[in-house]
């Protein structure tokens, strides 16, 4: 196909429904139906999402089950499952990765994906649109609604115009045309908060915004003003951050809810011990180091507390993490309270560097690092839960 | 609580002070001093729970009482004003500053809200030499851990032996010993651990002119008892590793540098070294030394040589280069001796004249050459 007159060409992938068609296609008596995902027929919860029929009765995300339940008395109920949305996702990336590795996940049931290197050997952009849709489809039975555009705001909101299954494309010179006549509220990152404001404005369209003077727009949108404004003229982000692209960590960290705000300090550090682990074996996966070790406590009145203290030298090791963490925990006297949630995070991190400096004393530090490669080794092989220290406490 | 007293000396001793108080902590009180006019003489008093200082001093004592108020904007206020004489009082838990037309007011606390320090037992206190003793402590300090996770390599050892005393400091990478002999501290023959904050502050409390000071040692703390202050510290916990085990004894390549000259030229040499090993090369041949670095991230490369005297086989060795100018800072004399056996093995340094009653050597670990 022509691609001439096309900088770059976006492609957003918007699943239809996501976890309720997941539960469609698994269980087949479902289909058809009003499908209710989150809450419960009882009432309690809130609907995480909703099936096309249920969409019918005015069912949508974020409404309290009790509602749904009123305006949809026939709608059925499934409780969510995690687990299977995130692996049939993970599935979708993979099928988008066969046709181009500039695939950039937005959430668990949408992405970017830059065609611009593929979109030649194609004869249309139906074409490629009806092959990736076919995949996702033979592999899972899931339609996808797909918008194609020159940049990144216009390719999103296209996929969002046509749905379900389906394909919207606006070429370059046609952004005006597709942005200007859509009412405010359509321009991603537009919530009900700023509609308001635009409302007051006068803008109630995007072709309104692109009108108006930047300077005036600035006194209630601050700095995002100019900004706002060249996205509804149609400029904006072009580019792709794959997922392959090694982004730069800057921490890692795990924390715990407690069910019962705790008050033993014996199980306050087994919980924190487990914690460290974790993150020590994540940085020693990664091959990260890191300088600071913070820790963090959350109080039963949701008052949060952080300290940190910083290292000479960067460290991955499990217990010496512990060490710093346990002894913050001590030092501020935190564990003389109940303590709702306690986390550890290790910052300041580098890429691991084998150090030539000699040691004095080299053995006790020998001794911890060769338990914890064979630690590392057992998990390898058995999985993450197969050993663990004696103290490490988990709930 | 009312005294009289000069700008000068109160500012002296507040400024003193001040490196005690905490930058922060999760209990308020310990940002103040305690002004405890309940004797003839101010006591100043501030801790941060491990180590407490106490200032004190003659004033003109017009009212007896005490107050604790915040120790920063106090010593603000104090260090601002002009030199006249100071007149200051507490009534409830405000303190008045009056200073020539000045008057200053603040709200501190009762001084019951202020932690008690522990009580210091005066006759129980062992005179020493208290210039020779920080001088000790000087040269030490430089290699204590500031790595938490051995807690015991962050204090200085303390060996009382009956002949000496001896201070340790290591961080694992470097050893610093200093022994003297003329310093006996016969009661107690024990190893203790000091933290290096109160020994910073004693180095800065010691004048030259401050000939004796009294120390104490408890179960786990130790006092410092100098005319017009005390400190008094808690000890850190041990065991401190077996240093005495790793100090090779056998090094018997000798290499004499004269010790400006090695300093400048590894101070140059290092510009161009690795940033985070610091790596210098030392190739040591018969009567020379050849310094080299280099640089990848800059392209840089850099080499210096040097006289010396030696006269074993030669060697290549590398060295952190600070570890190397941190160590001849702390060296007396015109020469340093470099004591070595393996390019993979502890060199000790040491000055190859020692002053009268006293001992020191220094020991630092290689780095593994690699081209880098």
């Amino acid at each position: 196909m022509d691609i001439s007159g096309w900088k770059k060409i976006i492609m957003h992938i918007d699943m239809d429904a996501f976890f309720a068609a997941i539960e469609q296609a698994h269980l087949p008596a479902l289909k058809g139906k009003p499908v209710i995902v989150g809450g419960t027929p009882q009432g309690r919860g809130v609907v995480t999402t909703c099936s096309y029929e249920a969409r019918v009765y005015g069912i949508h995300s974020a409404m309290s089950a009790a509602r749904a339940v009123k305006q949809c008395p026939d709608g059925v109920f499934v409780g969510i499952s995690a687990h299977k949305y995130s692996y049939v996702s993970m599935d979708i990336l993979r099928i988008l990765s066969e046709f181009t590795p500039q695939v950039e996940p937005v959430s668990i049931d949408e992405a970017f994906v830059d065609i611009s290197g593929i979109a030649e050997r194609y004869d249309s952009f139906e074409d490629l649109a009806n092959q990736i849709k076919g995949k996702i489809w033979d592999a899972h039975k899931l339609t996808a609604s797909i918008g194609i555009a020159p940049v990144r705001l216009i390719a999103k909101m296209a996929s969002g115009t046509n749905k379900p299954n389906g394909l919207t494309i606006v070429p370059p010179g046609k952004e005006k045309e597709f942005l200007w006549p859509q009412p405010i509220r359509n321009m991603w990152g537009i919530g009900p908060k700023s509609e308001i404001t635009f409302q007051k404005l006068g803008i109630m369209t995007i072709g309104d915004l692109a009108k108006f003077p930047k300077a005036r727009l600035k006194k209630h949108f601050g700095i995002a003003a100019p900004g706002l404004i060249d996205l509804a003229n149609g400029e904006g982000e072009t580019g792709i951050h794959p997922g392959y692209e090694e982004s730069t960590e800057k921490s890692m960290g795990h924390e715990h809810t407690f069910d019962i705000d705790e008050t033993n300090k014996l199980r306050l550090e087994g919980t924190l011990l487990h914690l460290c682990e974790k993150v020590a074996r994540r940085l020693r996966l990664s091959e990260y180091k890191g300088y600071t070790i913070t820790l963090k406590i959350r109080l039963p009145n949701f008052q949060r507390l952080t300290r940190s203290c910083s290292l000479p030298e960067p460290t991955d090791s499990t217990m010496a993490i512990y060490e710093i963490a346990r002894g913050l925990l001590e030092k501020h006297g935190f564990h003389r309270q109940p303590i709702r949630l306690i986390g550890v995070s290790v910052s300041n991190l580098e890429k691991k560097q084998e150090t030539n400096q000699m040691s004095i004393f080299d053995q006790p530090v020998k001794k911890a690092k060769s338990v914890e490669k064979v630690l590392d080794k057992i998990r390898d092989k058995f999985g993450e839960n197969s050993i663990c220290r004696a103290g490490g406490y988990v709930e | 609580m009312r005294f009289k007293t000069n700008k000068a000396k109160l500012n002296l001793a507040v400024s003193r002070l001040q490196s005690i108080v905490p930058p922060k902590s999760t209990l308020p009180i310990l940002s103040n001093i305690l002004f405890d006019l309940e004797s003839d003489q101010l006591q100043l008093k501030v801790t941060d729970l491990d180590v407490s200082m106490t200032s004190i001093f003659d004033v003109e004592v017009l009212k007896k009482g005490s107050i604790a108020v915040p120790a920063r904007v106090f010593s603000d206020i104090v260090r601002e004003l002009p030199d006249y004489e100071l007149d200051i009082s507490s009534t409830e838990n405000r303190m008045e500053i009056k200073c020539g037309s000045g008057i200053y007011r603040l709200s501190g606390f009762a001084a019951d809200d202020f932690p008690k320090l522990p009580d210091v037992h005066l006759g129980r206190q062992v005179k020493i030499d208290a210039a020779g003793f920080c001088r000790m402590a000087r040269k030490v300090l430089f290699a204590v851990s500031k790595d938490e996770t051995r807690p015991a390599l962050n204090g200085v050892l303390w060996q009382s032996a009956d002949s000496g005393l001896n201070l340790v400091a290591t961080d694992g990478h470097r050893l610093a010993k200093m022994s003297r002999s003329d310093i006996k501290f016969s009661p107690h023959k024990k190893d203790i651990i000091i933290p290096p904050k109160v020994l910073d502050n004693l180095i800065k409390l010691v004048g030259e002119d401050t000939e004796q000071m009294g120390v104490i040692l408890n179960d786990n703390s130790i006092v410092f008892v100098l005319k017009d202050a005390i400190i008094t510290s808690r000890l850190l916990e041990g065991p401190y590793p077996n240093y005495e085990q790793v100090v090779p004894q056998d090094n018997d390549k000798m290499m004499v540098v004269e010790k400006d000259l090695l300093q400048a030229a590894v101070r140059r040499v290092a510009i161009l070294s690795n940033s985070l090993t610091h790596q210098v090369k030392f190739a040591i041949r018969e009567n020379s030394l050849e310094l080299s670095a280099t640089n990848f991230d800059f392209g840089g490369e850099a080499k210096e040589s040097l006289k010396v005297a030696y006269n074993s086989e030669p060697m290549d060795i590398g060295y952190n280069a600070l570890y190397i100018l941190d160590v001849l800072k702390q060296i007396d004399g015109e020469e340093a001796r470099f004591e070595l056996d393996t390019p993979t093995s502890a060199a000790i340094i040491r000055p190859t004249k020692n002053v009268e009653n006293e001992s020191s050597f220094f020991l630092v670990m290689p780095l593994r050459l690699i081209d880098q």
